[in-house]
C-alpha cells in the first residue's frame, strides 16, 4: 500500500489529470462549439475561432436533420454495427476458444496465420471483395457491408480473444468440470465471465470499425438511402467543392459523444476485468 | 467393500506412459495416500479416476459402476486441484453453492443455503462467505476448496498437493485438520503428494508410485518397515536407508538402527567396523557420516543417534557399530526386489 498522498502531490495529480482531459477533449469542443457558428463569423479570418463572435445559429444543425437523410444513415450504421458485432462474436469466440485450448503448437501457429489476415489492407482487397459482392447481387445493399467487415474483425477478434482465453487456467474450467457442469456449461459460466474484458475489447473495437469504414462503404453503396454515416455525412455535406463545415462538424460531434459515453460505461468494467485476481496470490 | 477399484489401468501420451499398470482398491471411508516423485503419474491417476482423462487401458469402477467413457460430473467424485481452482469472478458463498446447482437440482434453495452455510461452518469460514477468492490467505481458500468439495457429500473425495502451496507452520496445521474432516465425515479420500511425512501422517494406507508403476502399497508402517524394493526403500525416510553391496545381494538398513555396538542387543546382530568422517549435530540427533570396513569407501553409510545415546564420537576414528538382524533387510542387486521376500 501507498502511503496517502500529500496535499501538493494531489494537486499536481489533478493538474496533469484536467490537462490531459483538456487534450483530449479539446477537438470535440472545437468541434461543439463551430457546429452553433454563423458562417460570416466562422469564414472571417480575424475573428477568434474559438468564441461565437456573432450570435450562435441552429441553421445548420437544422440543415443537417432536415436536408440529409442524417438519422437514416444513424440507422443503417447501427444495424450493420450491431449486425457485425453479433457475427463476429458468434464466429470469433468459439474459434478463439478451440485454438486456445489445442495443445501443441498448431493451436498457435493457427492463431498467428488468422492474424496476418487482418494484416492485409482493406484497399488491397476492395476490388475483388467488389466484384465478390455483384456476383451475389448484393450492390447498394446493407449486407454488403455486413458480410465484409467480419473478415476484418473475425481473424483480428480471434487473435485478441485467444491471448484472454489462454490466460485463463485450465484447472478452473476442469473444477466446474467436476462441479457438475456440461462442457458448454463450464464455458459459459466460468470461461465467459472471466473473459469478459476481452469480449468487451472486441465489441469497441468492432463497432468502432463499422462506424468509420470508408472504402468498403463507399465502393459497394451508392443509393444514398442504404448509405452509412461514414460514407453518406461527406457525400451530402460536401457538395462539388463546398464544404458545410458547420453541419459536417455537428454530425461527427453528435455521433461521437454518445458512443464516447457508452465506451466509457466499459471502461470500468474493463479495468475491473484486468485486475481481477485468477487463481492464487 | 471397495468405493473405487482401479484395474490394469494405463495412460499413455505420445510415446510418455505416464500411468503403466496400475491396479488399486480402495475401501469405504479409507485415506489412501498416493505418494511418489514428481512425474511419476499421481495426478495423471488421480485425473483417470476424476474423469478428466480417459484411460488407454484398463477400467475405473466406482461404487459398482463402470466409469470408462463417463464425464466427470457423472462421477460422484469431488476434487480439490492444487491451485485450489477456486471461481475468481463469484464470492465465496456463490463457489460452494457453485456445484450444488449443478450436481443437486433437486434442492430447494432454501435447503441450498442451508447446506452452503453447513459446509462453511465444517471449516470455519462462515465468516467469509461475502469475499472473493483474492480476498483470502492462503489456507482461507484451502478451506473454501474443501467446503466446496465436501458441500455435495460426494462418494470420493480426490486431492491433488493440496497443502503444497501452504508455508511450512500452516501446513502442519491444514493437515491436522484435514485428517480431522475425513475421520469425522467417513469420507472416501484419495490424497495425492510428494512429501513422505504427509503421506506418512495422513494414509491408513500408501501407494508409492514410480515411473507410472505401483511399487508398494501398505500402510504406513508396513511401507517404512518392510520396503518390497530397493527403490521404495531409499524414497521413504530421511536420511535414507543405507545400502551396501555384497556379491550377492544388498544390504540395507535404516540409519537409526545404525548404533554403536554396546547399544544393539549382541547375541543377534551383525557387526561393522564404522569410519566417520563427518559429524552434523541436528539438535535432538546427530548424523553420522562415514563408511563400513569391508564396502569400498563410496558407498556411504549413516549412522542416525538419537540425544539418548550420547557415547563421543570423533571425526577421522573408528568405532564398532552393529545393526540388529530384524532391521536389516536384503535386496537383489539386479532387480532391487527384497529377497526373503518381503517378510524379515
Ligand atoms: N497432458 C499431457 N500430455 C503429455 N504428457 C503428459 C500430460 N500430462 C502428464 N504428462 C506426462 O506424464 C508424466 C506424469 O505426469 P503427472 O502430472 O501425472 O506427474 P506427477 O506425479 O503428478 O508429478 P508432480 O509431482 O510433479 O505433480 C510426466 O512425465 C508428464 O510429463
Ligand atoms: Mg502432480
Amino acid at each position: 500500500m501507498q502511503t496517502a498522498p500529500s496535499s501538493n502531490r494531489r494537486i499536481g495529480l489533478w493538474a496533469a489529470i484536467s490537462f490531459f482531459v483538456f487534450f483530449a477533449a479539446s477537438p470535440f469542443l472545437c468541434m461543439a462549439i463551430m457546429a452553433f457558428k454563423d458562417s460570416a463569423d466562422l469564414y472571417r479570418k480575424a475573428n477568434n475561432p474559438f468564441f461565437y463572435n456573432l450570435s450562435p445559429t441552429l441553421e445548420h444543425v437544422e440543415l443537417l436533420f432536415n436536408d440529409t437523410p442524417y438519422l437514416l444513415f444513424i440507422q443503417n450504421s447501427l444495424l450493420v454495427g450491431i449486425a457485425v458485432v453479433i457475427i463476429t462474436l458468434t464466429l470469433a469466440v468459439p474459434a478463439a476458444y478451440a485454438l486456445a485450448r489445442l495443445t501443441g503448437r498448431w493451436g498457435e501457429r493457427a492463431g498467428i496465420l488468422i492474424f496476418l489476415v487482418y494484416l492485409v489492407p482493406p484497399t488491397l482487397l476492395f476490388i475483388p471483395m467488389f466484384r465478390i459482392i455483384v456476383a451475389l447481387g448484393l450492390r447498394n445493399n446493407l449486407l454488403s457491408l455486413i458480410i465484409t467487415y467480419p473478415t476484418i474483425t473475425v481473424p483480428f477478434c480471434t487473435w485478441l480473444l485467444m491471448g484472454f482465453f489462454k490466460a485463463i487456467p485450465r484447472e478452473l474450467e476442469e473444477a466446474a468440470l467436476v462441479d457438475g457442469q456440461h462442457r458448454i456449461g463450464a464455458f459459459l459460466r466460468v470461461i465467459m465471465p472471466l473473459s469478459l474484458p476481452g469480449v468487451i475489447s472486441v465489441i469497441v473495437f468492432t463497432f468502432t470499425l463499422t462506424l468509420h469504414e470508408f472504402i468498403y462503404a463507399m465502393t459497394f453503396i451508392s443509393s444514398s438511402a442504404q448509405r452509412t454515416i461514414s460514407v453518406g455525412i461527406p457525400t451530402e455535406l460536401v457538395r462539388g467543392d463546398v464544404f458545410f463545415w458547420q453541419s459536417l462538424l455537428a454530425a461527427a460531434v453528435i455521433i461521437a459523444i454518445p458512443v464516447g459515453l457508452i465506451y466509457n460505461l466499459f471502461l470500468n468494467r474493463l479495468v475491473q476485468g484486468f485486475t481481477m485476481g485468477a487463481v492464487k496470490g | 467393500m471397495s468405493v473405487v477399484e482401479i484395474k490394469d489401468v494405463a495412460k499413455q501420451f505420445g510415446d510418455v506412459r505416464a500411468v503403466d499398470g496400475v491396479s488399486l482398491q480402495i475401501s469405504t471411508g479409507e485415506f489412501l495416500v498416493i505418494l511418489g516423485p514428481s512425474g511419476c503419474g499421481k495426478t495423471t491417476l488421480m485425473r483417470l479416476v476424476a474423469g478428466l482423462e480417459q484411460p488407454s487401458h484398463g477400467e475405473i469402477w466406482i461404487g459398482d459402476r463402470n466409469m470408462n467413457g463417463l464425464p466427470p460430473r457423472m462421477r460422484q467424485i469431488a476434487m480439490v486441484f492444487q491451485s485450489y481452482a477456486l471461481y475468481p469472478h463469484m464470492s465465496v458463498y456463490q463457489n460452494i453453492a457453485f456445484p450444488l446447482k449443478a450436481k443437486r437440482q433437486e434442492l430447494s434453495k432454501v435447503e441450498r443455503d442451508e447446506k452452503v452455510h453447513q459446509a462453511a461452518a465444517m471449516v470455519s469460514i462462515g465468516h467469509l462467505l461475502s469475499r472473493k477468492p483474492r480476498q483470502l490467505s492462503g489456507g482461507e481458500r484451502q478451506r473454501v476448496a474443501i467446503a466446496r468439495a465436501l458441500v455435495t457429500e460426494p462418494m470420493v473425495l480426490l486431492l491433488d498437493e493440496p497443502l503444497s502451496n501452504l508455508d511450512a507452520k500452516l501446513r502442519a496445521a491444514a493437515r491436522d485438520e484435514l485428517k480431522e474432516f475425513q475421520r469425522r465425515l467417513g469420507i472416501t479420500t484419495i490424497f495425492v503428494t510428494h512429501d513422505q511425512v504427509e503421506a506418512m501422517g495422513l494414509g491408513d494406507r500408501i501407494v508409492v508410485m514410480e515411473s507410472g508403476k505401483v511399487q508398494q502399497i501398505g500402510t504406513p508402517q508396513a511401507i517404512y518397515d518392510d520396503p518390497d524394493n530397493t527403490f521404495v526403500a531409499t524414497f521413504l525416510g530421511s536420511p535414507s536407508m543405507n545400502l551396501l553391496p555384497t556379491d550377492h545381494y544388498e544390504l540395507g538398513f535404516r540409519p537409526e538402527h545404525f548404533l554403536p555396538a554396546t547399544r544393539v542387543d549382541g547375541s543377534d546382530s551383525i557387526k561393522f567396523t564404522f569410519h566417520v568422517k563427518r559429524v552434523e549435530y541436528l539438535g535432538s540427533d546427530r548424523l553420522l557420516y562415514g563408511f563400513v570396513d569391508g564396502f569400498p569407501e563410496t558407498s556411504l553409510t549413516l549412522a542416525k543417534l538419537p540425544i539418548s545415546v550420547d557415547d563421543p564420537v570423533e571425526v577421522g576414528s573408528s568405532y564398532e557399530f552393529a545393526v540388529r538382524n530384524l532391521a536389516i533387510k536384503r535386496f537383489d542387486k539386479e532387480s532391487g526386489l527384497r529377497w526373503d521376500g518381503g517378510k524379515s
